[in-house]
């Protein structure tokens, strides 16, 4: 493969994002409600390294190595993996259904997922200790998603419109009684009401590590099913002409993009707009081939995430706003710039 | 069959990759320093003092903590609790009642007013509608933090308890019982129990007047108490409250017969007809009168709006004074704010505002 270098094409793009990564990466971490000076975040960064950790483990006290270390770096890292989770579980959903405007929430993860939450705060079991919550939202999206992939099934293929509107039924079937849980304990409303609006804050380097390995994997069974989805991405018929399994692919594409969404939403609660907008940047930027648009489209997530997080983080002094909001505020007036685009036929979704 | 095979694949593998890194991390402890990885509410505390050991049971204030390093059930406090984060208003006023808050309170959450915190160079954390200020806590190197169920979501909570090690306390008392408990308790933490005892013997010395003042009323009146507007109704206090428990001690019976703060219809207060009506100080009290214009109590004007509620609605020692300001409101014939016991013997602790001026704001 030969790389061209030049300005403005993809390889030198999908470098300058990367560069924007790594720097939105150390400009949160210097962010917070308290103020760490930056040679203090910097020696704390550098002690955690093998080797040249020896040469920086001093000049901070206890406090700020564990405010920068345990609250600061698991946040940012999860914000990476959760924007790059989401953003490519949209690129992928939005090839399989032929749909600009889809995210991945719509095959079942987010109502799933709520239902899997709330089940967990009205019960107040600990089957899986502190991380009970979590491991009930990821099993029940994937449960909720497998239940309409099935339901959709008719005469051996997945009539996406069929999906797509399983999907929203049991959406809805969902919140009816996720309001019902919510209607018999009020008290958890404030729990619930925090989790729906997506937020990073409790997030640990536990559960960074669970989802980074989920999101891992998903990333790469997605973009090794690149070529499939550009082949669905033209119609069905168009895919099974050139030799796709279009049922196999469309199968392994959702369940892959259910195993990582969920796992992602699972820490982080219901983050909207990274999964639907970060996927047609990725397009606008390089072009509809999934093989691109999937891992920029993760590059591009994570430092979309990243940045709403260091807004929800800092724009109040010692509290945050949940990030879920950021990323709401943002996103629809970027939203509503994107279908400007579209309908002057802007670019190729 | 496929399918069904790819499915299963994925949903096996989702599961090995799930359980397997729970198990890392319970075994590992790799990056969470051997935590226990668990909320489990602890209700035994074991203070250790000049080799001498005491027992505190939190259950009889209706309160527990999660602490990382508990053993076996029970947590272990050396020495006494000296730099305490409080993120609820009756367990700020009770420290201060106690003589702890300037010794001891490092932080309180912006609904703690009273004491005003800026009188003493206290920081104040702003606590969202469910978020931990986490990084503002770890800066106060806190050795406890004190708060109520259902503030904080788990997630953060977990992080507070397990990754960062700071023991998470919460209080719940219900009744004017456990209320006692929770001074003895907060007394006991913060090495100032003989002060709690002061608290409590006072509060029982009123609690036995207020009963002696209303022995003799005969034509029982009723009350409903409206706390808020919710979705489907009017939230209000019933059964196994201390605020239920107030107007039991007052002679007052409490229309509303469900149990705990539930939310009530409209019909059910019609159907309740209460004598008198106490409207929460953040209710807009036209919108009750808008609602109720046939109520018996609206029409003879038996109503009244808390104008501080932090006396009625915070389970503190405070609840003596909304007591009486209840009684004195509802039987004005039998009971007098003046009939409380003067706080004369406790000039040592700062209990002001006075309870009328608390009260009527």
């Amino acid at each position: 493969m030969k790389f061209n270098l030049k300005y403005g094409s993809r390889p030198f793009k999908a470098i300058v994002i990367t560069i924007i990564l790594f720097i939105s990466i150390i400009f949160s971490l210097f962010l917070g409600p308290v103020k760490i000076p930056l040679p203090v975040v910097a020696r704390i960064f550098f002690s955690q390294i093998p080797l040249v950790g020896n040469f920086a483990h001093w000049g901070f006290t206890g406090v700020e190595y564990d405010i920068v270390v345990l609250v600061r770096e698991p946040v940012i890292l999860g914000a990476v993996i959760v924007g790059a989770a989401l953003a490519m579980g949209g690129s992928s959903v939005q090839s399989v259904f032929r749909n600009p405007i889809t995210e991945p929430y719509i095959i079942g993860i987010s109502s799933g997922a709520t239902l899997g939450a709330v089940f967990a705060l009205s019960t107040q079991v600990m089957w899986f200790g502190a991380y009970t919550l979590q491991v009930l939202a990821f099993s029940f999206s994937i449960v909720v998603m497998v239940v309409i992939y099935s339901i959709s099934f008719r005469s051996g293929r997945v009539p996406p419109m069929y999906f797509l509107l399983s999907g929203i039924a049991i959406s809805l079937f969902l919140s009816a009684i996720v309001g019902l849980m919510l209607f018999s304990n009020k008290r958890l409303e404030s729990e619930a009401f925090a989790w729906l609006l997506g937020s990073l804050s409790g997030v640990t380097w536990a559960e960074d590590a669970v989802v980074f390995t989920i999101v891992l994997i998903s990333g790469i069974v997605l973009t090794s099913f690149s070529k499939d989805m550009d082949a669905l991405q033209m119609g069905e018929h168009h895919a099974q002409s050139i030799g796709v399994n279009v049922e196999r692919a469309k199968l392994i594409s959702l369940l892959v993009t259910t195993l990582g969404v969920s796992a992602a939403v699972s820490i982080s609660g219901l983050i909207g707009f990274v999964g639907l907008l970060m996927p047609h940047v990725s397009r606008m930027l390089f072009g509809g081939s999934n093989r691109i648009v999937i891992p920029t489209s993760a590059v591009l997530g994570a430092i979309f995430l990243l940045l709403a997080n260091d807004i929800a983080r800092d724009s109040l002094s010692y509290t945050e706003i949940p990030v879920g909001i950021i990323t709401g505020l943002v996103g629809v007036p970027f939203f509503m710039y994107l279908l400007r685009r579209i309908s002057r036929g802007g670019y190729v979704t | 069959m496929k399918t069904i095979k790819i499915i299963t694949t994925v949903v096996v593998v989702a599961i090995v990759i799930v359980a397997g890194a729970l198990v890392y991390e319970h075994f590992s402890g790799h990056s969470t320093n051997n935590s226990q990885n668990s909320l489990t509410p602890v209700t035994s505390i074991a203070l250790v003092n000049n080799g001498s050991t005491t027992m505190i049971n939190l259950s009889k204030a209706n309160s527990f903590v999660y602490a990382k390093s508990a053993n076996n059930g029970v947590f272990t406090i050396h020495g006494s609790l000296s730099r305490i984060v409080s993120l609820i208003p009756s367990v700020t006023v009770t420290l201060y009642a106690l003589g702890s808050y300037q010794k001891d309170v490092k932080g309180v959450d912006q609904f703690s007013t009273y004491p005003n915190p800026s009188n003493y160079d206290i920081p104040v954390l702003t606590i969202g509608e469910s978020s931990l200020p986490i990084e503002a806590i770890v800066n106060l190197t806190p050795d406890a933090i004190m708060t109520t169920t259902g503030y904080f979501t788990t997630q953060e909570i977990n992080k507070v308890v397990n990754v960062l090690n700071i023991p998470y306390f919460v209080f719940n008392p219900e009744t004017v019982a456990q209320i006692e408990n929770t001074n003895t308790i907060l007394g006991e933490l913060t090495d100032t129990a003989h002060n709690a005892t002061i608290i409590n013997a006072w509060m029982e010395k009123n609690i036995d007047e207020m009963s002696n003042l209303t022995k003799n009323i005969t034509n029982e009146s009723s009350i409903f108490y409206d706390l808020g507007h919710g979705s489907s109704g009017i939230y209000t206090a019933g059964n196994g409250t201390f605020i239920n428990e107030m107007f039991q001690i007052d002679h007052i019976k409490n229309i509303i017969n469900a149990t705990g703060y539930p939310e009530v219809s409209r019909e059910l207060v019609y159907k309740g007809n209460p004598g008198f009506v106490l409207i929460d100080e953040y209710v807009n009290q036209s919108r009750f009168l808008k609602d109720f214009p046939n109520l018996t109590a609206v029409k003879d004007k038996n109503y009244t709006t808390v104008l501080n509620d932090s006396f009625i609605d915070e389970p503190t020692f405070r609840t003596i004074y909304a007591m009486f300001w209840i009684g004195s409101v509802v039987y004005p014939s039998h009971i007098n704010m003046t009939d409380i016991t003067a706080f004369n013997n406790f000039t040592h602790f700062d209990l002001s505002p006075a309870p009328h001026v608390g009260i009527y704001g």
